[in-house]
């Protein structure tokens, strides 16, 4: 049997009378003494690594078993549509896209604008920005996309460096918008779980990797994940920017390690749409 | 002689957000009184959300841990206690998903491992049954109807919380409603056959 509501039904009329006994269920009681223990213990040793990071808790990397799927998979046409949208945020003029048969989206990039100056490290991009920057992953049912563009961000500039090129429809382009791929000029696509050159890059140049890294940020899943490996405030680092199905954007700029246990925030969350 | 001096009291009792403030400003006891403030509440949002003691456990020392490292990161747009509950949840939710994940490799259902120690009334049997009920939700509804049943949030703040409208978790919470009734009324036979629809 079928109750009919709708949202304008107060949360309270419940026909099945649920809701008072769920609320008629007794408090499971409080935090048990062994584990608030353990808690203060875990907080104790966070407060001495801002003290003494060498003296901190180990922070591992993700390890695969901290990926975690969405069970909300998003449609290939919106990942398209946001990932285009969010190029053009991030001033990526001269990217192009392409949806494939099988359900990839392949780009190249080639930088229209903007700096390209690319600070020297031991996570240096495969490919030069005046070669053209790379598309490292993409996943719908992650709802990321992983770029390197090698741009240079700067921290206190972060959100104009993003508003700049922004469509401003709030919606992200629409999906026939998608600019349409040079058939010569796909990038490639890396493997999602590191190996090949996307290895030196970090974890977040995975698409598994930069959800992770979404996620330690409270980034909701359903929200698509744009993640450009670039440098900020001249060292290696990622811009995330995070988009709703409203098309709110939120935009970090985090270093290379992010992970859902630390994410590592170097400067954010913005709101730039 | 110098005038009387003036000085700003400091409030005896800190709100959370001045205990947030003082935290990220280096107030290397300012974190611990929020936990001992909210620890019971989110520790029970988890074993309920979780269903499982062991998850919970983890979930809400991975959230606490989670919000001391980045509160620099809140902003002051929802209540502290809002942004600790969404980040509780999350942490819940992700350790579900992992043990979903691992559960079906397992090829096993798992079993439910639910809090008993303050249930002895005679009413332990019902709460036992809705909440195996309650944990065979799909996690949206399941979430909603903690929050906003079981622990009586706002419409509002618990849309914030879960990242969701209002009105989704309005949705949530009637379909949530239905599905319990539909498990929990007696002809409904065994719980397989009355597993609930829809994800959301």
């Amino acid at each position: 049997m079928s109750h009919p509501h709708d949202e304008t039904d107060p949360v309270e009329h419940d026909p099945t009378g649920m809701r008072a006994l769920l609320g008629s269920l007794p408090e499971p009681g409080p935090m048990p003494a062994d584990l608030v223990a353990r808690i203060e213990a875990a907080l104790a040793a966070e407060a001495r690594a801002l003290q003494d990071p060498a003296a901190g808790p180990e922070r591992r990397p993700a390890a695969p078993d901290d990926v975690v799927v969405p069970l909300r998979r998003r449609s290939r046409w919106q990942l398209v549509a946001v990932a285009a949208s969010v190029l053009a945020v991030l001033g990526l003029g001269g990217v192009v896209l392409q949806t494939m048969g099988d359900g990839g989206v392949t780009a190249s990039l080639g930088l229209a604008g903007g700096s390209s100056d690319s600070a020297g490290s031991g996570a240096a991009p495969q490919t030069s920005p005046e070669d053209g920057s790379a598309l490292l992953a993409d996943d719908d049912d992650l709802g990321v996309v992983v770029l390197e563009s090698g741009r240079s961000y700067a921290s206190a500039d972060l959100s104009i460096q993003v508003v700049r090129g922004l469509p401003w429809d709030r919606t992200g382009r629409d999906a026939t918008d998608a600019p349409t791929a040079s058939p010569t000029a796909k990038a490639q696509v890396e493997a999602q779980d590191g190996g090949g050159p996307t290895a030196s890059l970090g974890v977040l140049a995975t698409a598994a990797g930069a959800r992770a890294c979404a996620e330690g940020l409270d980034v909701p899943d359903a929200d698509t994940v744009v993640v450009d490996l670039a440098t900020v405030d001249g060292m290696p680092a990622a811009v995330l920017v995070a988009t709703a199905e409203s098309g709110r954007r939120t935009v970090w700029a985090v270093q290379r390690d992010c992970t859902r246990a630390a994410a590592h925030v170097l400067t954010g969350p913005l709101v730039v749409g | 002689m110098t005038g009387p001096r003036v000085n700003v009291p400091e409030p005896a009792d800190p709100d959370d957000a001045t205990l947030l403030a003082r935290h990220v400003a280096g107030d290397a006891e300012a974190f611990g009184e929020l936990f001992r403030r909210h620890r019971d509440r989110m520790y029970a949002v988890a074993l309920r959300t979780t269903g499982q003691r062991e998850l919970a456990a983890d979930a809400v020392q991975e959230a606490f841990i989670s919000a001391f490292r980045r509160a620099d990161a809140y902003r002051g747009d929802a209540a502290v206690t809002t942004w600790l509950h969404r980040i509780v949840v999350n942490a819940c939710l992700d350790r579900l998903r992992r043990e979903k994940v691992s559960v079906r490799r397992a090829g096993d259902l798992g079993e439910l491992d639910l809090p008993d120690r303050h249930d002895h009334h005679a009413s332990t049997e019902t709460a036992l049954v809705v909440r195996e009920a309650l944990a065979r939700l799909p996690e949206g509804q399941r979430s909603a109807l903690v929050l906003v049943d079981m622990h009586g949030m706002p419409v509002a703040e618990a849309a914030v919380v879960l990242g969701v409208a209002e009105g989704t978790v309005k949705s949530r919470c009637f379909r949530g409603r239905e599905a319990l009734a539909a498990m929990l009324r007696p002809s409904a036979g065994s719980s397989d056959a009355t597993e609930p629809q829809g994800a959301t």
